[in-house]
């Protein structure tokens, strides 16, 4: 049990300055570590302007957002800052969705490894969807809660909309590569699924000029599975990626890109919000 | 450079599934504070998105700032002089306070960090909120949020602020600060108030627009919508079943809204809700209906 | 300059770690303070204190949870604020590090009265053994002991070998021994 001294202003003045003896430094800075009063008493001898300005400092790095995994990989490759911050709010560039997709993918991968059509039906599924689904969970009202907000700012929302869609396809379709590299015999339709998936990603995109991503997204989903089953009824998934149905979905990227130059302009705002 | 006239609208009409929302408005906007008051279902909320371009009204002409916004330059340029908090707003998951209005400000174009932090620092503590801008705001109360929003609507000092329902859920102290906040704004800008909350456009605006089902049932300012209620507001000990509107105040008297004096009444000076009551009737008083 | 007589430490700790900036700015004026003063005794380049200041408030808003409500406040403050000077010294050789001697080089080693007092009170008998080491030897084991470094930061804290601290250190506890037996006889 300690006795109760108290440091007095005479020893805080000389600790303070440096001119206190070695062995009452080490008494008082024990002391200290116990005694909230002389803690409040030793400020008033301590500089003040040097810890204000020490508290500016930390107070604005503990203020400031952290930056994201993808913000940081954006600035990484000379994306601004701000941009940056922009494109990585997109609830489909958030870290926890990119590894929901790899895991997704890893066993979608695994499923064709396996061999046989039903495995294969699904990559063929889901490989051209995956860039769709990242573009449709990029934007809008139905995944930004504060959409309508940040529809009245002078930030251009061709410009984030587009910069989004490039950042999921830099993320997204590495990811399905990798997962097509365990289709057997590897061939071909390790990268043919490409061209659908570009292709779609040009058709949402041109769609979300008249209406919300989400529901365009969904619309292309179900066409898409229509195709995909039809084919795997058939018995022959391959076939959706044949040289004619390839050349259908290029021409259709080509078409829906045009109606997007012309239609990007009129992005915002989108008609009615409810 | 900028025109005196701030916001001019000229027969605004929009229509949702055969309801129609707005029907053929004509209003101006000067800079000041003006409030909105209606109903629920007046059209406040949907005039204030068409006034900040977050919605295009169905006809009729905007002029902001002494533009016609038509392509997206012009949009942003007016843009630049907006703020605008809506009536309800979400925000994205895992955001501090702090984090939400320095994302709005780079989407307005704060591109440099540093006067940036210091412009969102300067808003927050506007609102009160300097301290507890580190939390996340799915952990902050209702009224906080509220103020959050208010924050995000005031950067960069714009020179036309639409705001809808600014002081809903806010606890009394804070609506206080929030006034002052308000009227130095109107001082130097545009300001649009939407609000329920007569109290607030009778201390705050000094002009009122009064919407009901899509039309302007006054416009003009808030003396004048007081003075249509002098000498129709009575103080009774019973309520008087022949009144618009009677209710039990904190002394005892009943207050009864109307144009026949109850017997045994006395005449007691009108305020904006009375005025407001009288305009409106029956549709007033479905205000407070929750959401 | 904000008091909040009515929160205690352990409170604030828990204010911060749920994100409240106003707590942790009651906390850094009641603490700030004393820590930068008991830096500037062990490293006197102002620039180097105020960055180790930042990093170790810095480190208690990201790490408030881990306060397991053991102890005083001010003595995790302090260990989190000495290691972050250690670490900060890793190869840096500008940053001067005041042997805690230095300032009194010329006064003999016998220590006043008072002196004896005041360290009876916060060490007891360990206090008075303290008194009648070498300065360099009590330098260590102020360093490991009191600051709870261990020998390889106490070395990188003093500016000498990892060696010499452990042997240093080694001596002294000898030597606290010898003097505390014999206090006792």
């Amino acid at each position: 049990m300690k006795a109760p001294w108290h440091a007095d202003d005479d020893l805080l003045t000389r600790y303070v300055h440096g001119t206190v003896g070695p062995l009452d430094g080490v008494s008082l800075e024990q002391h200290l570590t116990g005694c909230a009063d002389c803690r409040v008493r030793i400020a008033t001898h301590v500089d003040v302007a040097p810890l204000e300005l020490v508290w500016t400092r930390v107070r604005e790095q503990v203020q400031a957002p952290a930056p994201s995994l993808v913000e940081r990989l954006l600035t990484r490759f000379g994306v601004s800052e701000p941009d940056a911050r922009i494109v990585a709010v997109a609830p489909s560039l958030r870290t926890s969705w990119l590894l929901g997709l790899a895991v997704t993918l890893g066993f979608v991968g695994l499923g064709t490894a396996n061999g046989g059509t039903r495995g294969l039906t699904f990559f063929l599924l889901v490989a051209p969807l995956v860039p769709v689904a990242g573009v449709a969970f990029a934007y809008g009202p139905d995944v930004d809660p504060s959409y309508e907000v940040s529809v009245a700012v002078p930030y251009s929302a061709a410009r984030l909309l587009l910069l989004r869609t490039a950042a999921v396809l830099a993320t997204s379709l590495p990811l399905v590569l990798m997962a097509a590299l365990l289709v057997p015999g590897l061939s071909w339709t390790a990268v043919s699924w490409l061209l659908p998936a570009l292709a779609f990603t040009a058709v949402i995109l041109a769609v979300s000029t008249w209406t919300r991503p989400t529901f365009a997204g969904v619309g292309l989903g179900i066409a898409w599975a229509c195709v995909v089953g039809t084919a795997a009824l058939d018995r022959d998934p391959y076939a959706v990626l044949a040289p004619t149905p390839l050349l259908v979905y290029a021409a259709t990227g080509i078409a829906a890109a045009l109606v997007l130059r012309l239609r990007i302009r009129r992005l915002t705002p989108l008609g009615s919000l409810s | 450079m900028t025109a005196a006239t701030t916001v001019e609208l000229t027969g605004i009409t929009k229509k949702y599934r055969g309801t129609t929302a707005l029907d053929a408005i004509d209003l101006a906007f000067q800079p000041g504070i003006t409030g909105l008051l209606g109903p629920n279902g007046a059209g406040k909320t949907t005039l204030l998105r068409i006034i900040a371009t977050v919605l295009s009204p169905d006809a009729g002409e905007v002029r902001l700032l002494g533009r016609t916004p038509a392509t997206p330059d012009e949009l942003a340029q007016v843009r630049r002089q907006l703020g605008y908090q809506p009536q309800e707003m979400g925000f994205p998951r895992a955001f501090t306070g702090f984090g939400f209005v320095d994302y709005m400000a780079v989407l307005k174009e704060w591109t440099a960090r540093a006067p940036r932090h210091n412009e969102v620092r300067r808003v927050l503590d506007l609102v009160d909120l300097g301290e507890v801008a580190t939390k996340r705001v799915r952990t902050l109360s209702g009224g906080q949020r509220r103020r959050v929003a208010l924050a995000q609507a005031l950067l960069g000092d714009p020179h036309l602020m639409l705001l809808d329902e600014p002081t809903t859920g806010v606890d009394p102290e804070q609506r206080v600060s929030l006034r002052q906040v308000l009227s130095r704004a109107g001082e130097r800008s545009t300001v649009l108030l939407s609000t329920h909350q007569t109290e607030d456009v009778a201390a705050l605006c000094d002009r009122v627009v009064v919407l009901d089902q899509g039309r302007v049932r006054f416009d003009g300012a808030v003396q004048d919508l007081v003075a249509t209620a002098a000498g129709r507001v009575w103080l009774a000990d019973a309520p008087d079943p022949a009144a618009r509107a009677s209710w039990r105040t904190g002394t005892g008297k009943h207050r009864n809204v109307g144009e026949v004096a109850p017997s045994g009444s006395e005449r007691t000076e009108p305020t904006l809700e009375d005025a407001y009551l009288l305009l409106l009737g029956d549709r007033a008083l479905t205000t407070e209906v929750a959401a | 300059m904000q008091t909040d007589p009515a929160r205690e430490d352990p409170e604030l700790l828990t204010a911060v770690a749920g994100g409240d900036l106003g707590a942790m700015r009651v906390l850094y004026d009641r603490h700030a303070p004393w820590l930068s003063a008991r830096l500037t005794r062990r490293c006197n380049s102002p620039e180097a204190v105020a960055d180790v200041l930042q990093d170790t408030f810095v480190a208690v808003w990201k790490g408030a949870e881990r306060w397991r409500g053991d102890g005083e406040v001010a003595a995790w403050l302090w260990g989190i604020a000495i290691r972050r000077l250690v670490s900060r010294l890793r190869g840096r050789r500008e940053v001067l590090v005041l042997p805690l001697e230095e300032v009194v080089a010329a006064r003999a080693p016998q220590a006043s009265a008072e002196e004896m007092v005041l360290l009876g009170v916060e060490y007891g008998d360990l206090g008075a053994a303290l008194q009648r080491l070498s300065p360099d030897m009590r330098a260590v084991v102020q360093a490991t002991v009191l600051d709870g470094l261990t020998t390889r930061e106490a070395a990188r804290l003093l500016g000498i070998p990892a060696n010499t601290a452990k042997t240093r250190l080694h001596r002294a506890k000898a030597q606290l021994r010898q003097n505390l037996t014999e206090g006792l006889a």
